[in-house]
């Protein structure tokens, strides 16, 4: 679970028209705010270098201003005919920012110290009554310091990860390109297809250098109903993802020595050879429905409900780069729900959620040379949570939430036996305060506290996290311009060190 | 025509879910680790009993596993992980004299094979094989009884040891090292000791005596301003390869030289860091331009780190290769499981060894 982070369920609906003036320009700001979250969401599920099977339904957004709004339905679906829905205003957002991430704690392979940066253009346009399009480009690149041995971007994020023998730092850059196309095909039918796909690569400073080249692909296809009155949309969709990875390690003089991880505590040592390659390739597929219905009983009461299927494929092969050899596969597969029931009257800018996630999914991993399985891991992860908005005299906006998941681990290596069995429970709250000091200019703040209690392999029992963000925004006649600082600890349990984080983001929309 | 579309629909959504499907992949039915290797050992016709086995996998790191035969000459292992396995055994037999049928001997057998398993053994969990030992000793001569081959650095501290298994005294002169590209028609690097061959004796090795012959005879265990220790001293080895017509070929003036007898050549004598094939010749066919006679050859040893190494020798010289495992840089050696022990099968021949040991046999 991301730390502080809280899902938002979708209203249908944008908000409430409001009469007079002032009501008017706060309408304009909920719908900014509204859309930067949602972005945010996006960027979140994007996934620019990694293709998770079930993108986190979460919102990260450490310059966010309060939340007002419940998740839309394509936030949690990720059904690309649904977004015609949900944005339905014109949208121009920049944004430039940086964190600076220092494990004081950490594990073996983390590096000490990691700086992200981010440029990041997002835009969506309706084109005519049938057509929108939204299309978003972003620049990312990540410094890792003092990263010991592993020639992973996460060394814990794969079963079959590669290590060397040296400390170096490893800098990670490339673009990545999303575009959205929703069509409606008649009154109540829409269609929806969407795109991602990034490149990175990156290098290691010291021998052994390590050049990394990945590409990822996303591809989505949907298709919605909508009822006449609106109250009631259904959907499914179709997604393809695919990852092309590829390590080359180089040692200067003598060759390089690789070592491949089955696991967590079983390698094998590679051939050293002046060139030791990597390949991992990754492709999966996910198939889910939507159902939603708003105005129930009273007006502003409604439900969602989303459900996917999906499995996830991923082979890996290393050692020489004209006959590499075979290390195994493992396949991800497993299905999710996710349900929300969410009240915002149209007469009040009065905003209440509940949600509740169910997801299953299970690992199994086979070996390379044996028709045998070497890992097996099950999964039930079981989140529930809640928001609430509370306007106060129009000029200040309360927001607070809370959620909890109870995560339930059945992990197995056979190679070696090792088995954990978990059962884990995270949970974090927070209260975020937006103040208008006058029609142009806002400032927040948000504060958060929680708690996880993390793998086996952080080797802690539990780590507390606060987080505060405050920031403030200002509308110019060219647009809004907004400034944000995050500072964030996670703080292990019988350890003397810690994970801070520091934020910083600069926003034009308009 | 209605109807014929609307029974349609259903074949599509099955087409559908059967293409979804398809992308699943199936689970094997056995877990890693639940492997049972039962091994009979065999020497001659008999199974023997009280034998200490080893087995050791490269696949993943640094597992083996020890057992002792029982009385039927079986040893099991239960539980292990799916790999290939290097089985050895090197231990005493009590067993039937060959001359006197009512007298027992005591000899020491050697065993050195690999266990691969198969699809069907995947299926049945289970792998049960027969290893053959054979008595130490056989085939006595001038072996090739060590190769110091992947080094623990740049520098060459790289050696090859004799050893004189036979009862007879046998004579270096005018013998020749070669190194094999590809069979013996295409050797690359050829050097010589000093005499006549056949029928020099200048240089004798007495039975059971080593001869160490080193790439560069210096202690690298302790080279100025790049001090060394997990390297090997040397300084006093018995032999130095030196091609004199490399002027920055480190040259011992202690120690005699082998010298380069291929025209050109102006490279110290190439071995191989994990793969290769050497050869001790009696230095009666120098004309290495239409390859090496195979009557001169007195032993060879061919070694690759891989499994699936094919073979560059032909198999009248070594029937197997060694080395399946040995890791470059680490320091290891590859050395006979006993001393001057020779089946002309390398696999079976030869062990690594953690640490090399020039002019004596490992523990």
């Amino acid at each position: 679970m991301s730390s502080c982070s809280i899902v938002l369920v979708h209203k249908l609906s944008l908000g409430t028209k409001s009469k007079d003036k002032w009501g008017h320009r706060m309408k304009k700001n909920v719908i900014k705010i509204f859309l930067i979250s949602g972005i945010l969401v996006f960027f979140s599920n994007l996934s620019g270098y990694e293709n998770p099977l079930f993108p986190d339904i979460v919102i990260e957004e450490p310059f966010s201003s309060t939340i007002r709004t419940p998740m839309n339905l394509y936030q949690i679906s990720v059904n690309p005919a649904l977004f015609k829905n949900s944005y339905q205003e014109d949208f121009v957002y920049y944004r430039a920012n940086s964190i600076d991430r220092i494990n004081f704690f950490r594990r073996v392979y983390d590096p000490k110290r990691q700086r992200d940066y981010q440029l990041f253009f997002y835009t969506h346009k309706i084109l005519d009554k049938k057509s929108t399009l939204a299309a978003a480009v972003r620049y990312n690149r990540a410094d890792q310091y003092d990263v010991y041995r592993s020639l992973e971007k996460n060394f814990y994020n794969n079963y079959f990860s590669y290590i060397d023998t040296t400390k170096g730092n490893v800098k990670y850059d490339g673009p990545q390109l999303w575009f959205l196309y929703n069509y409606s095909l008649t009154n109540n039918l829409l269609l929806g297809f969407e795109i991602d796909y990034g490149i990175e690569r990156s290098l290691k400073d010291v021998y052994t250098k390590c050049e990394t080249v990945i590409r990822n692909l996303d591809l989505k296809f949907g298709a919605a109903f909508n009822s006449n009155n609106g109250n009631v949309v259904t959907g499914a969709f179709a997604r393809y993802f695919s990852y092309e990875g590829q390590y080359n390690a180089v040692k200067e003089l003598q060759d390089a020595f690789v070592r491949t991880y089955f696991g967590y505590h079983v390698f094998r040592d590679e051939n050293p050879r002046s060139l030791n390659r990597k390949n991992d390739h990754k492709e999966g597929y996910e198939f889910g429905a939507q159902l939603a219905r708003k105005n129930i009983l009273v007006d502003g009461l409604g439900v969602q409900l989303s459900g996917s299927y999906g499995t996830r494929y991923t082979k890996i092969t290393v050692g020489s780069t004209t006959i590499p050899g075979d290390r195994g596969y493992w396949v991800r597969d497993g299905f999710r729900i996710f349900g929300a029931v969410f009240y915002q009257p149209v007469t009040s800018n009065f905003m209440f959620q509940l949600f509740y996630e169910y997801k299953d999914f299970y690992d199994w991993a086979r070996s390379g040379e044996y028709d045998v399985v070497t890992i097996e891991n099950d999964e039930i992860m079981h989140r529930f949570g809640s928001v609430l908005y509370l306007p106060l005299m129009n000029k200040v906006g309360i927001s607070s939430g809370f959620e909890m998941e109870n995560i339930r681990s059945d992990y197995h290596e056979y190679i070696v036996k090792f088995d954990y069995k978990g059962n884990r429970i995270n949970w974090n709250r927070f209260i975020d305060v937006k103040i208008s000091l006058d029609q142009i200019t806002n400032v927040h703040g948000k504060a958060c506290t929680g708690k996880i209690e993390p793998y086996f392999y952080w080797n802690t029992e539990k780590m507390d996290i606060i987080s505060f963000q405050y920031g403030f925004d200002r509308l110019f006649v060219f647009g809004t311009l907004g400034l944000d600082f995050n500072y964030e600890i996670w703080e292990p349990d019988g350890a003397d060190m810690n994970i801070e984080t520091f934020g910083l983001s600069v926003s034009y929309w308009k | 025509m209605e109807r014929l579309r609307a029974m349609k629909t259903p074949f599509l959504l099955l087409f559908l879910i059967f293409m979804a499907l398809s992308c699943f992949r199936e689970q094997p039915t056995q877990i890693d680790g639940a492997l049972t290797l039962t091994l009979y050992v065999k020497f001659e016709d008999r199974f023997l009993n009280s034998i200490p086995v080893t087995i050791k996998t490269y696949d993943y790191n640094s597992i083996s596993f020890g057992g002792v035969t029982d009385s039927c000459g079986a040893v099991f292992f239960e539980d292990i992980p799916w790999a290939e396995y290097l089985t050895t055994i090197k231990s005493t037999a009590i067993v039937a004299s060959v001359l006197d049928s009512n007298a027992m001997d005591t000899v020491t057998v050697i065993a050195s094979t690999l266990i691969t398993p198969t699809e069907t053994s995947i299926n049945e969990n289970i792998i049960i094989d027969t290893i053959y030992t054979i008595a130490s000793g056989a085939q006595p001569g001038l072996k090739i009884n060590e190769l110091y081959t992947v080094k623990v650095s740049v520098i060459c501290d790289q050696f090859i040891e004799l050893y004189n298994s036979s009862e007879d005294t046998v004579y270096l002169d005018g013998m020749l090292f070669v190194r094999i590209y590809i069979m013996l028609e295409w050797p690359s690097s050829i050097f010589q000791f000093p005499g006549e061959p056949l029928i020099g004796r200048e240089y004798p090795v007495p039975p059971g005596a080593f001869v160490v012959v080193a790439k560069d005879a210096m202690d690298h265990t302790n080279i100025p301003n790049f001090p060394l220790p997990e390297s090997v001293d040397l300084s006093h080895a018995d032999w130095e390869f030196k091609n004199s017509m490399d002027y920055g070929d480190y040259d011992n003036p202690d120690v005699p030289n082998l010298d380069n007898i291929e025209v050109g050549c102006r490279t110290d004598f190439g071995i191989g860091l994990s793969t290769d094939v050497i050869l001790i010749t009696d230095g009666s066919d120098v004309n290495y331009l239409d390859g090496i006679a195979i009557e001169s050859v007195i032993d060879g040893v061919e070694y690759a780190t891989s499994s699936t190494h094919i073979k560059d020798i032909e198999k009248e010289v070594d029937r197997g290769f060694g080395g399946i495992g040995l890791t470059k840089w680490s320091g290891q050696s590859l050395e006979r499981v006993a001393v001057g022990f020779d089946s002309n099968n390398s696999t079976v021949d030869f062990v690594i060894i953690d640490h090399p040991t020039p002019g004596y046999q490992h523990e």
